[in-house]
């Protein structure tokens, strides 16, 4: 596919916690081309949602990028300053949607108040009534009734829906060309979630906007997604375009993963789930994360990390058993 | 800060009595204030530029509804034209306060790190000190004098505000929205200024209120230890200090100020507990259901 966008090379984060330093990334290498939508999916702990923080920087004071890069257009972004960060990448560039859209909203200011604050800072408007009429054409953009009244509305006076698609206009006000979305349906319930997921679709297409959707959730991966990279215990396992990972996986993790979905079709029996929990991410960990929990654990497994290598066209995948079948 | 609607907000003062008489003896203090210089019966007096001697240490009468001091001088009009110099230390003293202590606590508060060791530090090495004490050592090193009584006030009492809006700031700074803020590529100060400071105004608006009175207070005592501003400004303190030596023979010389204090002193705790009803959430939405 066409030009890469964003290029995230041997990714290693940790977290310092009292108890001991969490390693939540693990040497993670992935990329989003222009105009395409990659979703990171994984259990909670799997690092995707750290992930998404390193590439806007806004990472907790406790985490630190002990290694790696990543690249926004050939330029290494966890180079530059804070300022920089602030004044050229942050919503102008690369823009994030967060899952909990009622906690995003300072709870004294209104809905147009933070926009115009946005509009403002990143598009030079000076004009008052020219930032009023972009205010609201954003929000029209995002399929909000009524933008009039949600414009001089306080967050606590609108429902978690409209806040997010709220949020979602004040993410893209400043035409940035990556937005990062943070599993931003999780909060809201399935109907609003659809409408959501439909809203992502139609600006992605209509900006041209590049997209990493982090979600724990295949079916809304399936709905919205060009490429799906599975993580777990920070380390990638699977990285491919949706047909592929869906039709023919090829991890062990993946393909667990996938008879784990409920299906209405298939209700007398029991749901499926894969026993066992995530290794304690505060070890360091030899061989496969996925070892103790994986049926075909071999000896190979529980001693050496299995390096990611490319299966078929674009499509990778991290596990001994995909490299002794070659 | 949200105050919600106007009229929820004066139906909760209304059915509180207490709230009603707050405002109001503050509201006097603040209107008479202002114009006490035009309305005081004997100007020269108020000032003090005067003396009488024929008219010494006379009780409270008609002509002169407190009496007049040693000088001969209407303490009506003094005590009156006093509510201006405490109203000019309240403001003074708790707005220079206000100012040092929120930026402090602002930068520190969100800096963290090493700029907030320093800053805190230097705030606690004034908070080690009893606040009357630094002002008696500020005051007194700086002389007479109604500014220099400002100053000597608000340099030991901004170390509790910077406090109150460190502790503020640093449980704000880790809320989402302000996350959501700095991700949208907000700049810094606008989402200190913003973002953090007003959501943490509502302890600092009724610490302040409370203070006001303890200002004047403060400012009084300064003056009756002879530290505070110089005669013959007819500053409360003063006053008192002045009639205290007459306690036994002209007892309006001091009480006359010193009832001024309380009742103004008072007036501003009213008000205080009246912001922090019209400012919690909580308090007032349970007050709005039990229908007041």
């Amino acid at each position: 596919m066409a030009d890469i966008i964003l290029d995230i090379n041997d990714l290693h984060i940790n977290y310092y916690t009292p108890e001991g330093i969490v390693r939540a990334v693990r040497g993670v290498s992935l990329n989003l081309c222009k105009g395409e939508s990659l979703c990171i999916v994984g259990e909670s702990g799997s690092g995707k949602s750290t992930i998404g923080l390193a590439i806007i920087r806004a990472l907790p004071p406790n985490a630190l990028i002990v290694k790696g890069e990543i690249y926004y257009n050939g330029m290494d972004i966890l180079k530059l300053s804070e300022e920089e960060m602030t004044r050229n990448i942050r919503g102008k560039e690369i823009s994030i949607v967060f899952q909990d859209p009622v906690a995003m909203f300072n709870p004294l200011f209104t809905i147009g108040e933070i926009l115009s604050d946005v509009i403002l800072t990143h598009l030079g408007l000076k004009d008052k009534r020219k930032v009023y009429e972009y205010g609201i054409k954003m929000l029209k953009l995002v399929e909000l009734p009524d933008p009039e009244r949600i414009y001089n509305s306080y967050p606590h006076e609108l429902s978690g829906g409209m806040l997010q698609r709220a949020a979602i206009a004040i993410a893209i006000s400043a035409n940035p060309k990556v937005l990062i979305a943070d599993e931003p349906t999780t909060m809201l319930d399935v109907t609003i979630q659809a409408q959501i997921l439909d809203l992502l679709k139609k600006l992605k297409k209509e900006f041209s906007l590049s997209m990493i959707f982090i979600t724990h959730n295949l079916g809304v991966a399936a709905e919205i997604c060009d490429r799906i990279a599975v993580m777990y215990a920070g380390s990638l396992f699977e990285e491919g375009y949706i047909e592929d990972i869906l039709m023919n996986p090829i991890h062990p993790y993946t393909k667990k993963l996938l008879e784990c979905i409920p299906r209405a079709s298939k209700r007398s029996l029991k749901l499926k789930y894969i026993p066992g929990s995530l290794p304690d991410l505060k070890t360091s960990i030899l061989g496969c994360p996925f070892a103790p929990r994986c049926d075909f654990a071999m000896d190979i497994c529980e001693k050496q990390l299995p390096s990611i290598s490319e299966v078929s066209y674009k499509h990778r995948v991290s596990c001994h058993l995909s490299l002794a079948k070659r | 800060m949200n105050l919600g609607d106007i009229a929820s907000t004066f139906k909760l003062i209304k059915s509180n009595p207490l709230s009603v008489i707050g405002i109001a003896i503050v509201a006097t203090f603040i209107v008479v204030g202002i114009i006490s210089p035009y309305i005081v019966p004997y100007p020269d007096d108020a000032w003090g530029y005067t003396y009488n001697l024929d008219l010494r240490l006379l009780p409270p009468s008609i002509n002169h509804l407190f009496g007049t001091d040693e000088m001969g001088r209407d303490l009506f009009s003094r005590v009156l034209l006093g509510t201006r110099f405490s109203l000019i230390i309240a403001i003074g003293v708790v707005g220079i306060a206000l100012a040092i202590g929120i930026l402090m606590g602002l930068v520190a508060g969100y800096m963290g790190g090493s700029i907030a060791m320093v800053l805190m530090r230097l705030t606690d090495m004034f908070l080690a000190f009893p606040p009357l004490l630094l002002a008696i050592a500020f005051a007194a090193t700086l002389g007479r004098g109604l500014v220099n009584v400002i100053i000597a006030l608000a340099l030991s009492w901004w170390p509790w505000y910077a406090r109150l809006v460190y502790i503020q700031v640093n449980s704000i700074k880790n809320l989402p929205f302000v996350d959501a803020a700095r991700v949208i590529g907000l700049s810094t100060t606008k989402i200190m200024f913003r973002h953090i400071l007003p959501n943490s105004l509502t302890p600092i608006i009724i610490q302040s209120a409370l203070d006001m009175g303890s200002a004047i207070l403060e400012a009084a005592g300064l003056s009756f230890l002879g530290i505070g501003v110089s005669p013959p400004t007819p500053e409360w303190g003063l006053l008192i200090s002045q009639g205290w030596a007459l306690i036994n023979r002209a007892w309006w010389i001091s009480l006359f100020p010193g009832i001024a204090i309380v009742i103004t002193v008072v007036g501003f705790n009213l008000l205080a507990d009246t912001f922090q009803e019209l400012l919690d959430p909580r308090l007032r939405s349970t007050m709005i259901m039990r229908g007041v």
